[in-house]
């Protein structure tokens, strides 16, 4: 599954010459051929091959997740599939950086930036996703290029799915509010990790009468973000500031966001972040976090291939996270358990980031594949 | 010029029992890349001087494709793709079909049709 549309320009995005688009196009051909067709064909592997091989060995045929890697890990064909996925990852990055290298963007000068906020370990320890640097690397001040490499790679990654401007979930998101809650007119929205401000902008026009705040730790994501919404003429602020920590008053914000942060910070911080969600929230205020849903203790198949994330592509709480019970946590964190939901947003962007079996659209909305959407609400 | 980190920090995993295929793997594919760039960059060259009747300085570089031309492009990689690595999707085929050659060798061998 993939998309063509062509990224759409802005003043800070850096899609480079010739040769550099020439290789971003390859790295986005293969990283196709790698997610929708031998993605799927592991499970050809798996019933063909290596489940009786694992059968043959042990006695018993392989149910569980942990039985299923190692009837998998055994098989050539399965990790030649891994090595050239993890290349094909690498590839994206190594297609990107130097376009951004070579031409450095500038601006960003409306972030309000607070050198004082320490990038978590959750972020600092490994670079997720494989990013060379990280979303928190940064030269210091004035420095936009992690956001650059950020936003040119997530279009790759995610196959142009994400959109022209890469802000499909947040629309999604928008979308969801909108015809769920029609009455909803948040003044005030706060947009968590959010990154370049991919997920944000759209709030803007979703709620054109709100005021959009966007905070992240990452210096040059928030600047980049900043150049990137005054581009296009959206009227967005962006903070860095520590999701678990935001120094912004008690009751300040009507809506409360994250889209796919979660899965990125660590069981403690999601904790701290859900209860700081809740004492930014003014009365009749609501949080809503985005991210991949639980795993389905059913699906062992399911399981095991995103469970690969975390083994293979620098998701170091991707398996975790999608073990725990959100609407707990959420109660955990102060908000009553009455006033706390969990639904599934349904899209093409959403199979392909979990694309483990190829499936028709009638298929996938009757498994509900999707993103887990929480919606905890203060009274 | 900056100088960005191109080495994501987080041990590399190994997928193969000898590390240098791991290492191969790499090196077949940033080479597929390098091989789907010349193409690509030819192609180029070959549009524009049949465009213009000559190539300017920095033509090509400066060409962006258009919308028809990015989606031809990208039908034309994964068949080349489909090329370079048809031993996968051939393996692949064979388990489908429950391919058993000694099996078959033996059938034969034994006298079947």
């Amino acid at each position: 599954m993939k998309s063509l549309a062509d990224q759409t320009d802005h003043a800070a995005l850096r899609k480079g010459a010739h040769d550099d688009r020439a290789r971003q196009d390859f790295a986005f051909t293969l990283r196709n051929l790698v997610t929708s067709e031998w993605m799927p064909s592991t499970r050809t592997v798996f019933d063909k091959r290596a489940a009786a091989a694992f059968a043959r060995e042990t006695g018993t045929p392989p149910e569980t997740p942990r039985d299923i890697r190692k009837a998998m890990d055994g098989d050539s064909w399965y990790r030649f599939y891994l090595s050239a996925r993890r290349t094909s990852q690498e590839l994206i990055w190594e297609s990107v950086v130097p376009a951004v290298e070579a031409d450095v963007p500038t601006g960003g000068d409306g972030a309000d930036l607070d050198a004082s906020v320490v990038p978590p370990r959750y972020m600092s320890a490994i670079d997720i996703h494989c990013m060379p640097g990280g979303y928190a690397e940064s030269s210091g001040d004035g420095d936009l290029a992690a956001g650059a490499v950020y936003d040119r790679g997530v279009y790759l990654y995610m196959s142009g799915l994400m959109g022209p401007r890469n802000d499909a979930v947040g629309a999604l998101t928008v979308a969801y509010l909108k015809a769920h809650f029609p009455d909803f007119a948040p003044a005030r929205i706060l947009d968590m990790g959010c990154g370049v401000g991919h997920a944000t902008l759209p709030y803007c026009d979703g709620y054109p009468g709100a005021e959009v705040h966007g905070i992240d730790v990452a210096p040059a994501l928030v600047r980049y973000a900043d150049a990137r919404a005054a581009s296009w003429g959206k009227a967005a602020t962006f903070h860095q500031r520590d999701a678990e920590r935001t120094g912004f008053a008690d009751r300040s914000f009507d809506l409360v966001t994250s889209h796919i942060v979660l899965h990125e910070t660590s069981t403690r911080a999601l904790g701290a972040i859900l209860a700081e969600s809740y004492r930014l929230l003014a009365p009749g205020g609501m949080a809503v976090h985005i991210d991949q849903p639980r795993f389905d203790g059913a699906d062992a198949w399911g399981t095991f291939l995103q469970e690969n994330e975390t083994y293979y592509n620098n998701e170091p709480f991707w398996r975790k996270y999608r073990s725990i019970d959100l609407h707990a946590a959420a109660v955990g964190a102060g908000f009553a358990a009455e006033d706390v939901t969990l639904d599934i947003l349904t899209a093409d962007v959403v199979q392909q980031s979990q694309n483990n079996t190829k499936l028709s659209p009638e298929a996938a909305a009757k498994r509900r594949a999707g993103f887990s959407i929480l919606i905890a609400k203060r009274p | 010029m900056t100088a960005l980190p191109r080495t994501a920090r987080g041990k590399r995993p190994a997928f193969h029992d000898n590390p240098s295929i791991d290492r191969l793997v790499s090196i077949v594919l940033a080479l597929t890349s390098e091989v789907s760039v010349l193409h690509d960059r030819l192609d180029s060259v070959e549009l524009l001087g049949a465009q213009a009747g000559w190539l300017g300085d920095g033509a090509v570089d400066a060409f962006v494709p258009d919308q028809s031309t990015r989606e031809r492009r990208e039908a034309a990689r994964e068949a080349y793709l489909g090329r370079v690595l048809h031993i996968l999707k051939a393996e692949i085929e064979g388990l489908e079909r429950d391919e058993d050659y000694w099996a078959t060798i033996g059938d034969i061998e034994g006298g079947a049709a």
